[in-house]
C-alpha cells in the first residue's frame, strides 16, 4: 500500500476498517480509527511511527502545560485589582511563549532535520567550497516518515490555537492522537484544524447508508481522475522532463500542460479519495480544492488550490507577521510617505515573502521549490503594485473590468501563469526548469506535432482523446460546482434506474479507461513526497 | 426494531442487486474485449506465454511455467525427441506467482497435463499486492486484464469468434546461441541461512498446488541453473516450503556437474540465463528425470501426434541453419 489510490487501500484496508468500525460499539469506534491509523502508518513507514508518537506526546503535554498556565493566569487576573491585571498578563506571556516556542521548535526542528538536512548540508558545502574553504558539513540523509510535513503543521496549529486561547487544551490523549494521525488525512492532508475535526473523530457516528454511498461515489470520482488522466499522462511527462534536451519547445510546452493536468487530477483525485473515505465514517474533512482553474488572479488561485495549506500560512504566518508590532509601525510610517495603497504594501509584502518562501520550502528540499514559492510571491506582489495602473489604463481604454472578455482574459492569464509555475515545480532542479522554460521560447517548433513524434512518447492519439474527454467531464463537474450544484446530490435525487445508470457508467469508465495493469506505470503520490 | 431490521435487509438486498448487475455488465462486456486470437497484435496479454492456446485440446503432457530462466532453459522439441512426451513452456519475463497461477488457470481450461513444472525463481520471488489484486479481479472478470483493448476494438469484436493461431515450433522456448561466460565462484556455496518468501507468493503456491490436485496434475518445483539468480539461501527457503507444503522440489543448480553445465559456454549473459547449449543439456536431463519419476506417455509414432514429428523436423532444420 503506497497510496490512497492503490487497490490495497480502497479494496482491502478501507473496507476492513469500515467493517470493524461498524460492528464496534459507538464508544469504542474512535479506537478502531486510531489503531487503523497507526497500522496504516506502520504499513508504510514501519518503525518511523515513533516520530509520530513523539509528536503526539509533545503536543499533548505542551498543550496541557499552556492550558494550566492560562488557567493559573486567568485565576490570578480575576482575583487581582484592575490596575494589576495588565502586569499579571504580561508576566505570563513570557512563560506561554517559551512553552509555545519549545513546541514549535521541536516540531519544525524535527521536520528541518529529517527533510532538509541533506539540502542544507549540500548548499553549505557549495558555499564553503566557493569561498575556498576546506571544511565541509555532513549531508545527512534520513528516512522520512509519511505525512510528516502535514501532521507537523497540524501540531503547530494546535499549539498556537491553545496559546491564543482559541481552543482549550485537549485532556483526552486518544482524541488528540487521532486528530494527529487520522489515516485518511495522514499522508497528503487536508491539513485539518483541531477545532474543525477533533470532536467529530471521537463521536463514533454510525456508518450511515447515505454517508457510505456518497463516500464511495467520491472515492470513485477521485480514482477516475487519478487513474484515467494522471496515470495515463505519466510516460510523456517523465520522458520530456527527464530528457528535455531531446525535445522541441512545443513538446516541452505540451509536457508542461500535461503536468499541470496530472498534478491537479492526481492531488484533487487523491483528496476525493481521502475526503470520501472520511465521509464513510461520518467525518467531514475540509475541502482542499474549489475549482482552481476558474480563478481570475493568482491570489484567487491560491484560495482555491490546496486551500488548507493556504489558510494555514495565512493564519499562522501572514497575519502574525503583518500584524506584529514592528510591521504595524512600518505600515503607519509608510502610509504617511507613500499613501494608502503603497504604504501598507511594504509590511504585507514582507509577510507575503515569508509565506511564499515557507510555501516553496515546505513543498520540498530543492531550489526549484523555493523558486516556485517566490515566483508566486512575485506575481501576487506585481498584481498588488500594478493594480492602480491597471485600473487607470482600463478606464482610459474603456475596458469593462466586469465584462466577459476581460474576465476570460484574466482566466487565460492565470492558467498560463500557473502552468509556468508548475513547470519549475516538476523540473528536475532549478537549472533544468530554467533551461526548459528557455527551450519553449528558443527551440519552439511544431514539427513533433506535425510528424506525429509527439504521439510516440508513451501517450498515443487515443490516450489523448480519453484524457480530453475526462478533462471535459472534470470541467463540466467543476462548472456545476461553481454554480453551487452538487452533482452527487443531483444524481442521488434521481430515480433508481437513472441513478444506477450513472454509477455503472462511472465504474465502467474507470475499469475500461483506467491506466492500470502491466502496460502502465502509475504516477507516485505526488504530495506524499512533500 | 422490526422496521430497522426490515430497512437493513432492504438496503442489503439493494446493495446485492447493484453488484450483481455490475457483475453481469462486466461479464457481458468480456466477449467484446476478449482478444480474438492469441497474438500480440490481437491484444493477447503475454502472447508468447499463451502459445498453448493454439494447440489442440488435451494434447500437452507437461507444462513449464516460469520466467525468463524457464523459456531460456527448456526446449520441448528436444524433450519430445528424447522421451516422446509433449510439453509447452509458458513463461513471462520477471514472472511472479500471480501470473503463474493465472496461467495455470488458463491451462486447465483447455489442457489436461499430467505434470506442471513450476520455476523455483518464481516461487520464491516477491509478489506485489497490486499484482495480486489485478490477478484476483482478472480471475473473476478477465476484462480487468484486457481493459486496454478499447484502443483496438473494431466491429468484428462485437460479432467475431475466437480463433487461436499463434503457436510456434519452439513451443514457448526462446532459442539463443550467444555465449557469455559466467563467474561461478561462490555460486551455491552452502549456508544454513534461508531467504524469506512473501506471504502472497506462498499463498499462490498453495493455490497452484490445490488447482493441480483438483485436476489430477503432479506439481514439481524446479530451480533452473542460474549463477546470478539462485543461491543456497533461496534453495533452503524453497526446500523448506516444499517440505511444508508437500510439493516435489528439484534444484538443478546442485546438479550442474551431473547435467554437464559448463559456465564458460552454456550461458548467454554471464550466468543470468542459459543459452541454447545449456538449454539442450538441461532439457535432456529434465526429460529423463520426468520420464523416470512421473507417469508420462510416449506419443512417438502415434498418428494423432504426427504434427510434433513435423515440428521436430522443422526445429532441427532451424537448428542446422
Amino acid at each position: 500500500m503506497d497510496s490512497y489510490c492503490s487497490p490495497l487501500y480502497f479494496a482491502f484496508f478501507l473496507p476492513v476498517v469500515v467493517l470493524l468500525y461498524a460492528v464496534m460499539p459507538q464508544r469504542h469506534r474512535w479506537k478502531v480509527l486510531l489503531l487503523a491509523s497507526w497500522a496504516f502508518f506502520w504499513w508504510i513507514s514501519g518503525k518511523l511511527l515513533v516520530y509520530l508518537l513523539l509528536s503526539i506526546l509533545a503536543v499533548h503535554y505542551l498543550g496541557l502545560w499552556m492550558g494550566s498556565l492560562l488557567t493559573e493566569r486567568d485565576g490570578m487576573v480575576r482575583a487581582a485589582e484592575r490596575s494589576e491585571r495588565k502586569a499579571i498578563r504580561a508576566a505570563y506571556v513570557g512563560k506561554l511563549r517559551a512553552v509555545l516556542a519549545a513546541g514549535i521548535l521541536f516540531h519544525l526542528g524535527l521536520l528541518l532535520v529529517l527533510k532538509y538536512a541533506a539540502f542544507f548540508g549540500s548548499n553549505i558545502n557549495t558555499m564553503l567550497s566557493a569561498l575556498g574553504l576546506r571544511w565541509s558539513v555532513p549531508e545527512l540523509q534520513f528516512a522520512l516518515p509519511i505525512g510528516i510535513s502535514f501532521y507537523t503543521l497540524q501540531a503547530v496549529s494546535y499549539l498556537i490555537d491553545v496559546y491564543r486561547g482559541t481552543i482549550p487544551p485537549d485532556r483526552n490523549l486518544g482524541r488528540l492522537a487521532l486528530y494527529m494521525s487520522f489515516f485518511p488525512a495522514l499522508m497528503e492532508g487536508p491539513i485539518c484544524r483541531y477545532s474543525d475535526t477533533a470532536s467529530q473523530l471521537l463521536e463514533g457516528r454510525p456508518v450511515a447508508w447515505h454517508n457510505l454511498t456518497f463516500g464511495i461515489q467520491r472515492i470513485l470520482w477521485g480514482l477516475t481522475k487519478k487513474m484515467v488522466v494522471a496515470d495515463r499522462l505519466n510516460p510523456l511527462i517523465k520522458e520530456v522532463f527527464s530528457n528535455y534536451q531531446n525535445h522541441t519547445g512545443a513538446a516541452v510546452a505540451l509536457a508542461m500542460v500535461c503536468y499541470t493536468c496530472q498534478l491537479y487530477t492526481e492531488f484533487s483525485g487523491t483528496m476525493d479519495v481521502v475526503i470520501g473515505s472520511a465521509e464513510i465514517f461520518g467525518i467531514t474533512l475540509p475541502e482542499n480544492f474549489r475549482q482552481p482553474f476558474f480563478s481570475h488572479t493568482i491570489s484567487e488561485f491560491w484560495t482555491r488550490w490546496h486551500i488548507t495549506l493556504g489558510t494555514w500560512f495565512r493564519d499562522y504566518i501572514f497575519y502574525p507577521v503583518s500584524l506584529s508590532g514592528p510591521m504595524k509601525k512600518l505600515t503607519s510610517s509608510a502610509r504617511k510617505k507613500l499613501g494608502n495603497h503603497f504604504g501598507p504594501l511594504i509590511a504585507s509584502s514582507f509577510a507575503l515573502f515569508c509565506v511564499w518562501f515557507s510555501n516553496g520550502l515546505w513543498h520540498g528540499a530543492g531550489w526549484n521549490y523555493i523558486f516556485f514559492g517566490l515566483y508566486h510571491f512575485g506575481l501576487i506582489l506585481c498584481g498588488s503594485l500594478f493594480e492602480p495602473l491597471s485600473r487607470s489604463l482600463a478606464g482610459k481604454l474603456h475596458i469593462d473590468r466586469q465584462g466577459k472578455p476581460w474576465r476570460a482574459w484574466q482566466l487565460a492569464r492565470t492558467v498560463v501563469l500557473v502552468n509556468i509555475g508548475e513547470l519549475f515545480f516538476r523540473a528536475e532542479g532549478l537549472r533544468a526548469g530554467m533551461r526548459m522554460f528557455r527551450r519553449m521560447v528558443t527551440h519552439f517548433s511544431l514539427a513533433p506535432f506535425l510528424d506525429g513524434r509527439v504521439l510516440q512518447m508513451g501517450v498515443d492519439g487515443k490516450d489523448f482523446v480519453i484524457v480530453g474527454v475526462t478533462m471535459a467531464l472534470v470541467l463540466g463537474v467543476s462548472l456545476l460546482h461553481e454554480r453551487g450544484i452538487s452533482v452527487r446530490a443531483w444524481v442521488a435525487a434521481r430515480k433508481t434506474p437513472v441513478r444506477w445508470a450513472c454509477y455503472y457508467a462511472l465504474i465502467l469508465f474507470l475499469i475500461i479507461f483506467g491506466a492500470y495493469g502491466s502496460a502502465y506505470s502509475p504516477v507516485d503520490p505526488i504530495y506524499a513526497g512533500f | 426494531m422490526k422496521r430497522l431490521k426490515a430497512l437493513n435487509l432492504h438496503l442489503a438486498l439493494r446493495g446485492a442487486a447493484f453488484f450483481l448487475i455490475l457483475a453481469a455488465l462486466l461479464h457481458l462486456l468480456w466477449p467484446i474485449f476478449r482478444p480474438k486470437n492469441n497474438t500480440q497484435a490481437a491484444g493477447q496479454y503475454y502472447a508468447e506465454a499463451h502459445g498453448f492456446l493454439a494447440e489442440p485440446e488435451d494434447t500437452i503432457d507437461v507444462f513449464f511455467i516460469g520466467d525468463s530462466m524457464t523459456y531460456s532453459a527448456y526446449t520441448p522439441m528436444e524433450m519430445w525427441a528424447e522421451q516422446g512426451f509433449t510439453s509447452y513452456v509458458c513463461a513471462i519475463g520477471s514472472g511472479r506467482m500471480n501470473y503463474a497461477y493465472e496461467l495455470l488457470c488458463e491451462i486447465v481450461e483447455c489442457q489436461s497435463p499430467r505434470v506442471v513444472v513450476l520455476e523455483a525463481h518464481v516461487a520464491t520471488r516477491g509478489t506485489p499486492a497490486k499484482n495480486a489484486f489485478l490477478t484476483e479481479a482478472t480471475l473473476w472478470f478477465p476484462i480487468f486484464r484486457y481493459h486496454d483493448r478499447w484502443k483496438s476494438l473494431t466491429l468484428d469484436d462485437l460479432t467475431g469468434s475466437v480463433t487461436y493461431t499463434n503457436t510456434k515450433l519452439d513451443k514457448g522456448f526462446r532459442m539463443n546461441h550467444k555465449v557469455g561466460a559466467a563467474d561461478a565462484e561462490g555460486y551455491m556455496e552452502e549456508t544454513e541461512q534461508s531467504a524469506s518468501v512473501s506471504l502472497i507468493t506462498q499463498l499462490y503456491l498453495l493455490r497452484c498446488r490445490a488447482l493441480c490436485a483438483a485436476n489430477g496434475i503432479q506439481l514439481i518445483v524446479v530451480a533452473t541453473p542460474s549463477t546470478k539468480n539462485w543461491n543456497y539461501r533461496l534453495h533452503n527457503a524453497m526446500e523448506q516450503m516444499a517440505r511444508n507444503y508437500g510439493i516435489d522440489f528439484l534444484d538443478l543448480d546442485l546438479m550442474t556437474d551431473e547435467i554437464g553445465i559448463d559456465w564458460d559456454t552454456d550461458s548467454r549473459d554471464g550466468g543470468d540465463h542459459l543459452n541454447y547449449y545449456g538449454a539442450s543439456k538441461v532439457s535432456a536431463y529434465m526429460s529423463g528425470y520426468l520420464a523416470e519419476h512421473y507417469d508420462l506417455p510416449d506419443h512417438r509414432g502415434d498418428g494423432a501426434y504426427a504434427a510434433w514429428d513435423e515440428d521436430l523436423e522443422a526445429y532441427q532444420k532451424e537448428l542446422a541453419e
